[in-house]
């Protein structure tokens, strides 16, 4: 350290010749087992998550693509009825399980990836402070 | 075996190599734990601050500029790190604004040229009565040997107010040791 001035050498010798203290039995290893454990959980959610949303989201996709006719009938239908204009022409929506299922999936996938992205963010506000 | 320089441990970091950033926990680990101990002044919540640092950093890896020093870096973080610790769980810390700008001068005797053990536990009981930023100020500074810029940019203050902060605390500590011996004698 070449930049000392003269009114802190007496300070900055006592203060460096303090001896270090040592370190924590442990520590090393604490580190490296909060290290080991965080980037694979947070990349474990995000993979679970994919698997249960992308399925489903697929199944969805392709039961618009397929019942997208009939659907924005019935959704036609449905706010003529609700005009009360006409009570009688297929206002009303089939809903299958399988269409129920995948909204749930897709849901808890959505709830997943919510958590692993408020961790991320957690983290990154935790570095700024 | 083949030491590697701390940025290029810390690109295998951000390669998947987890277990690489050992080596910077071995190589940094003494130094943060000292600097945190300091800065709390209790060896348990040193030894909190210090690990929380070390995770902090590995999350922010990508966050760091291999262009600076790595140790400054981290420094930041243990600082930060344990100034939010005593901002959290302690009660009242004196703060910089209760001390002096100007403290009586104190004109260093034949007691401070000679570095003895009970000399050195006396400047650092001293200092522990000093505000937390003045602390980490002078840890930084004299303890870990970093440079008044690095002092700045690990304490994320511009470079003249490390210089004021710095000057005085050595003013608080020098006053407080001589009012010591005053007593004694």
């Amino acid at each position: 350290m070449n930049d000392l001035e003269s009114d802190e050498l007496d300070i900055h010798r006592l203060l460096s010749a303090a001896r270090p203290a040592a370190l924590p039995v442990g520590f090393r290893d604490g580190v490296m087992a909060r290290v080991r454990g965080d980037g694979p959980a947070t990349r474990w959610e995000w993979i679970f998550a994919a698997v249960l949303a992308l399925p489903s989201l697929a199944y969805l996709a392709w039961g618009l693509v397929a019942h997208g006719a009939e659907l924005g009938a019935s959704l036609s239908a449905i706010i003529v009825a609700a005009q009360g204009l006409d009570q009688t022409t297929g206002a009303d929506v089939a809903v299958d399980g399988l269409l129920i299922v995948s909204l749930a999936l897709v849901g808890i996938g959505s709830a997943v990836a919510a958590h692993a992205m408020l961790r991320g963010t957690e983290q990154h506000r935790m570095i700024a402070r | 075996m083949l030491t590697r320089t701390d940025q290029e441990i810390v690109q295998r970091c951000l390669s998947g190599d987890a277990d690489a950033y050992e080596a910077l926990v071995e190589r940094y680990g003494g130094r943060v734990y000292n600097v945190a101990l300091r800065i709390t002044h209790d060896p348990d919540a040193a030894r909190d601050c210090a690990q929380d640092a070390f995770i902090r950093a590995y999350r922010a890896l990508h966050q760091y500029d291999p262009a600076y020093p790595f140790g400054p870096w981290l420094f930041r973080i243990t600082t930060n790190a344990s100034l939010n610790f005593l901002q959290r769980g302690r009660g009242r810390e004196i703060t910089v604004e209760e001390l002096p700008d100007h403290p009586e001068p104190v004109e260093a005797g034949p007691e401070l040229s000679a570095v003895r053990k009970e000399d050195v536990q006396e400047v650092l009981d001293a200092m522990a009565l000093l505000p937390p930023a003045y602390r980490a100020a002078l840890t930084l500074r004299h303890m870990q040997q970093l440079s008044y810029q690095e002092v700045a940019d690990a304490l994320g203050i511009p470079l003249g107010t490390v210089k004021t902060h710095l000057h005085r605390a050595r003013a608080a500590l020098k006053t407080t040791l001589a009012e010591r011996r005053a007593k004694r004698s």
